[in-house]
């Protein structure tokens, strides 16, 4: 008769040695994680490549974000799929209405004004978004509600699924931002805006209604970030200031204003941060931060553009 | 009777300085409360720092969001240096500026490689960098516990004392500035944040005007930061944040950038302003004063000085500055 205690019966969790499941475990942590820092890259390298700005605020557009989807999902009681849905709309809708209230005048400005301008503004949003939704939502810490439950196992590793999926959709939405700049009518005229503005402009291009829009894609493309992301780690309303931090590091590595370079330098950004605080068993957790401003400032160095930057 | 001239006895700047010195000094006596001393303290760091920021920002041009991390770098090499090795912070202080001024090196550095937004994303990072080293490195900074160091002159001074030190402070950066904006450097300064290429095709030296700029405006930064922890007593990372710089940023954009006394103006308003904010919480606090900062840059973007220059104007009263 076998064995029939509790040890036989479970299954075996890990068949691979220890080292190379803890290696497969961080390279899973490390694109999913690269991918949420791509996405908010792509979208403030979009914002940065037609209009000129960098989005300080863009940390808090992804707390927005998160909270949107939180109020769909766990105020009203709707689908989580269908709340990430309306909410990415909402958050685009929350773009425009940052664009059109006061991100408008920049257009009339000098170009060195219009950079100071646009910091400006960006930077009294952050603390706006930010206490605004201290103010609505508290301190508390929350849990938006996950697409799925339960876990995965790859070549004997236990994953949970919850993070496979969000790196699923991160890449389905990259991938969909690349193929609508490159092949449609409306990233043809994106791409125009990118190369010269008033080129773009001569040439039939309606500028200032693209802004709006590549502006509203932007946000919402942080907020996705924010609906991937909060489930597994917390939601609170300084959520957004580490990502934050996060996406201007990725946009400098990858080239300010070139999206695929953004796209490349996140999952660069989450494998050099996941592996550099894992440091191989050498307990590096606690400089997990600095990683991305090391890899910042020897980018700067050797090629200041970034990787794909003009 | 002859009438007294008003705008002739006006026309330098100076006189002002000396009146903004007469308003100044019997203040603290006026307002009677201890708490609102310590008020008019920070009203008077935070202008000397807004100020400083002000020279590279303001005259120059480059938007630097360096400024917090270059106080936190002043403090804390005065704080540690008092902690472990019992140096007396008024060396401290001048140890503290010139590590604030090293970095302030490596700030003109990256200005002279990097325009526009690079340079505003690079120098984020470097604050950003310097604030989570302090934070990890706890077992040298005491983290996010803070750091207790002794007090500025070694023993325990009135609030008083503290503000006339840094009215004193304050008056000599003014000072400094007014100097600085009325030598050829300054001409210099200004030609650089109207067009950097022009400035460098009309012969002016981009690289010398910027380290100078740059390593003067971190040294005091460097020094202020330094006056402040042993004024509270306490260095802490959060001085470092982009919250504290958020803080710098608006005063120097309400009061009026590039101006003389912009600063001086927008520190008064912030800080009274937020102090009466305080009862609301800090939450209105930091909507309000975001939805200001929009505002102002909206609306009046060349800040109050501006308005009270016009006023000054069109009674012919004419001040350089």
């Amino acid at each position: 008769m076998p064995k029939m205690d509790a040890e036989s019966l479970m299954p075996p969790i890990s068949q691979v040695p220890p080292f190379l499941s803890t290696f497969l475990e961080q390279l899973l942590n490390g694109v999913t994680i690269g991918v949420i820092y791509s996405l908010m890259g792509v979208g403030l390298n979009l914002i940065f490549g037609m209009m000129s700005i960098v989005n300080f605020a863009h940390g808090e557009c992804y707390m927005i974000g998160a909270y949107i989807f939180y109020v769909f999902s766990m105020f009203m009681g709707l689908n989580p799929l269908l709340a990430m849905l309306l909410a990415v709309v909402v958050s685009f809708g929350v773009g425009i209405v940052i664009e059109r209230t006061v991100l408008r005048p920049i257009y009339k400005l000098e170009r060195v004004d219009a950079v100071m301008y646009s910091c400006y503004v960006t930077f009294g949003l952050e603390p706006f978004l930010e206490n605004l939704a201290l103010l609505l939502f508290g301190p508390f810490n929350r849990k938006p509600p996950v697409l799925t439950t339960g876990s995965v196992n790859i070549f004997g590793l236990v994953y949970s699924a919850e993070r496979l999926v969000a790196f699923a959709i991160g890449v389905v939405v990259i991938f969909a931002v690349f193929y609508t700049l490159r092949r449609s009518v409306f990233g043809r005229a994106v791409r125009a805006i990118v190369q010269n503005r008033d080129a773009a402009q001569l040439m039939g291009i309606n500028v200032q209604s693209m802004n709006m829009i590549g502006f509203g894609i932007g946000i919402a493309l942080t907020a996705v970030a924010g609906m991937l992301l909060t489930p597994i780690f917390v939601l609170y309303p300084a959520a957004g200031r580490i990502p934050g931090g996060k996406a201007f590091t990725v946009v400098i590595v990858g080239g300010l204003g070139s999206v695929e370079g953004a796209a490349i330098a996140g999952l660069l950004l989450g494998l050099a941060e996941t592996f550099g605080a894992w440091g191989f068993g050498l307990g590096l957790g606690r400089w997990r931060d600095v990683f991305g401003y090391i890899i910042m400032l020897i980018v700067m160095v050797l090629r200041p553009k970034g990787i794909r930057g003009k | 009777m002859k009438k007294l001239q008003l705008p002739q006895l006006l026309k330098g700047i100076k006189l002002l300085l000396i009146i903004v010195g007469i308003v100044l000094l019997p203040l603290p006596f006026l307002v009677g409360n201890l708490y609102w001393v310590h008020v008019l303290v920070m009203c008077l760091y935070y202008t000397a720092v807004a100020q400083t920021w002000n020279w590279v920002c303001g005259y120059m041009g480059q938007f630097s969001l360096a400024h917090a991390g270059l106080l936190t770098v002043g403090g804390y090499t005065s704080g540690l240096l008092a902690y472990w090795l019992g140096v007396p912070p008024l060396i401290g202080m001048i140890a503290g500026g010139l590590a604030a001024a090293g970095l302030g090196f490596v700030l003109a550095g990256v200005s002279l490689r990097l325009k526009g937004s690079y340079f505003v994303v690079v120098t984020i990072g470097l604050s950003e960098v310097v604030r989570i080293t302090i934070i990890n490195m706890w077992d040298y900074t005491r983290g996010t516990a803070g750091l207790r160091v002794p007090p500025l002159m070694g023993v325990e001074m009135p609030t008083y004392g503290y503000y006339y030190l840094m009215l004193f402070f304050m008056l000599i950066l003014m000072f400094l500035t007014y100097k600085l904006v009325n030598s050829s450097l300054g001409l210099a300064t200004k030609a650089i944040r109207e067009d950097e290429d022009v400035a460098m095709v009309m012969g002016i030296r981009n690289i010398r005007t910027k380290l100078l700029i740059f390593c003067g405006s971190s040294f005091f930064a460097g020094m202020l930061g330094a006056s402040y922890v042993h004024y509270l007593r306490v260095a802490g990372p959060e001085m470092g944040s982009l919250f504290e710089m958020f803080y710098i940023m608006a005063m120097a954009l309400i009061g009026g950038r590039g101006t003389l006394f912009g600063p001086i103006i927008g520190a008064f308003i912030i800080e009274f302003f937020s102090e009466y904010l305080r009862e609301l919480g800090f939450v209105i606090r930091m909507i309000v004063l975001g939805l200001v900062i929009i505002a102002v840059a909206r609306f009046l973007p060349e800040g109050v000085w501006s308005l009270i220059n016009k006023v000054l104007k069109s009674r012919k009263i004419a001040l350089e500055a």
